[in-house]
């Protein structure tokens, strides 16, 4: 099992580097959305700069996620599933995902603090909130992402399924974000950000444990 | 007798319904103090509270009594003059110092008579230190002086300022909440039923039920914002709890979107299911985790009393259980007939 993982996702890092343009087009995306947002928004306030950073990384995540699965139809799936278990392609998937958006929440909140100047003076908190934010993004999409692709119309079929179940993680991550507003470390900010905190790891744990054992019968026909 | 065999739920079910409207609309709510002017007075002097009832009927009591109370002591009334059968002038004389050991400054006021029984109005009148002169009573405070209350005849539901009538309404959107989590319960339990047994009749049912569910989520939004607008001044106010909701009920149209748009009935049925108990979990922290996190004036959050021992009486949990008991009979009634429906339109085709 752990074997398989390995591979699996040795096996889309290698898809990844050899299709740069998809990521690159990732890049691009958060790029010109942070564009379009500082030509609309002359001045943002900490609370909005929080806010609207979450915004574009859900947007970036969705497409992300998807992308992760569209270049698995067909035939390839197949060959896959005689392969491998649903539950090992699961936590590949969810772990590859986890690290593209880590990566690329890093290099939004360094080119949004870059343009605007950020607001937080509480970087570790941020920092976790990040690594909890892709750790959630992925672990709720992960599976939607796995619907949508077998509908038809894969694209808006996978904002509408997956807004409404991320939006607990989304409303958690920019209420724990605001304590990293006021300096200090992560054990400074006290109880009302640790209920965040476990609140959202409930969460994450929850969709983890629900997804990874519908994920075999959402593979297998 | 085979049919009623077969039917016996749908009766109860209609009967629960028909009992839950008619005791739920048609009893009265105990006796209570709707206001009492002036809110005001200053220690030492004397003041006559002209305070309104509430369904009392004060002109056909023989006996009234009247009470200021701070904490565990009280005043008693000097004289009470009934004006009519809502209203009602009361005379104190408020004594020269607030009562050992207590700051709280804001009095109960408290009427008692046999025919109405004991009705209060929390935090009546506010007592100032007197300004110009100094009071000329004489009266003092006396610890636990209020004694043999009276208890008022009938079956009857709480009052509460604020709520007053509207107190029904928790038959009518609360206990629609508790069947809609129910029905959704037995959707995505027909859900993974599907996933272990490949079986066309449970994706039906869980459909079916689901839809039933999305049913009474509407309805009980609507009795909510109706509710809301007598309480909070407004039928839709951003409230954390009625987001989640709407946002509850969004998840739910999208399972319907998913079915829509995917024409292969068993792929349809897997990738409905999946989603179905997905959804079902994603709920959870959704109704009951994020509203915590954040102020509401919903009861239950931020401070605000819930529906707790306080405020559900013995009389109005039975109206409360049964009607909840009703609107789910009624909602599996409706889900089994459209998933029958499904079923037979499956087989013509």
């Amino acid at each position: 099992m752990l074997k398989d993982i390995i591979n699996l996702l040795k096996y889309e890092f290698t898809i990844e580097l050899r299709q740069a343009h998809a990521l690159g087009g990732l890049l691009l995306y958060v790029l010109s959305t942070l564009f379009i947002i500082f030509i609309s928004f002359s001045n943002v306030s900490g609370p909005i700069w929080i806010i609207l950073y979450w915004i574009i990384v859900l947007f970036a995540s969705v497409n992300a996620i998807l992308k992760s699965f569209t270049h698995e139809m067909g035939k390839r799936r197949l060959y896959y599933f005689s392969l491998v278990n649903g539950s090992a392609l699961y936590i590949s998937k969810v772990v590859y995902n986890f690290i593209i958006l880590f990566i690329l929440s890093i290099i939004n909140f360094t080119i949004f603090g870059a343009i605007s100047g950020s607001p937080i003076l509480n970087l570790p908190l941020f920092l976790l909130a990040i690594l909890l934010g892709s750790l959630g993004l992925s672990m709720g999409l992960t599976l939607i992402a796995g619907i949508a692709s077998q509908s038809s119309n894969n694209g808006t079929m996978m904002t509408i399924l997956g807004f409404p179940i991320i939006i607990p993680i989304l409303i958690s991550l920019i209420h724990m974000s605001a304590y990293s507003l006021q300096a200090g470390t992560i054990a400074s900010v006290g109880a009302e950000a640790n209920g965040d905190i476990m609140s959202l790891l409930g969460i994450i744990l929850l969709l983890f444990a629900v997804s990874i054992i519908l994920f075999p019968f959402l593979w297998k026909n | 007798m085979n049919l009623v065999k077969n039917w016996w739920w749908k009766i109860l079910g209609m009967l629960l319904l028909i009992y839950g409207f008619a005791a739920g609309l048609l009893l009265p709510l105990k006796t209570g103090i709707t206001d009492a002017s002036p809110f005001t007075a200053e220690l030492g002097k004397n003041i006559s509270i002209q305070s309104s009832g509430y369904n009392t009927f004060y002109t056909a009591s023989e006996e009234h009594r009247a009470w200021l109370k701070l904490g565990d002591y009280s005043i008693a009334a000097n004289s009470i003059e009934v004006l009519s059968d809502q209203g009602m002038t009361i005379n104190f004389d408020i004594p020269q110092e607030l009562p050992i050991g207590i700051e709280e400054r804001s009095a109960t006021l408290i009427i008692d008579n046999e025919l109405d029984g004991t009705h209060l109005l929390p935090g009546a009148v506010y007592l100032n230190e007197a300004k110009d002169s100094l009071g000329t009573s004489s009266k003092s405070w006396e610890k636990d002086a209020i004694k043999s209350l009276n208890k008022q005849e009938g079956i009857t539901f709480p009052y509460r300022n604020t709520l007053y009538e509207t107190i029904r309404n928790t038959y009518f959107h609360v206990s629609l909440w508790f069947a809609m989590m129910i029905i959704f319960v037995v959707g995505m339990v027909n859900s993974i039923r599907y996933l272990s047994s490949k079986k066309m009749i449970f994706d039906h049912k869980a459909s079916s039920f689901t839809s039933v569910g999305i049913l009474f989520g509407i309805l009980g939004l609507l009795t909510g914002a109706v509710w809301a607008k007598h309480t909070w001044g407004a039928y839709w106010s951003w409230d954390i709890k009625q987001n989640m909701t709407a946002i509850a009920l969004l998840i739910y149209l999208a399972y319907f979107v998913l079915r829509a748009s995917i024409p292969d009935v068993d792929k349809k049925a897997r990738l409905a299911s999946v989603y179905n108990i997905f959804a079902f979990s994603a709920l959870i922290p959704l109704i009951y985790v994020i509203p915590r996190l954040f102020s509401s004036l919903h009861p239950g959050n931020g401070g605000n009393p819930a529906f707790g021992s306080q405020d559900l009486d013995n009389t109005m949990r039975l109206v409360f259980y049964p009607i909840i008991i009703g609107w789910t009979l009624f909602g599996w009634w409706i889900a089994t007939i459209k998933s029958r429906t499904k079923t037979l339109e499956e087989k013509v085709s």
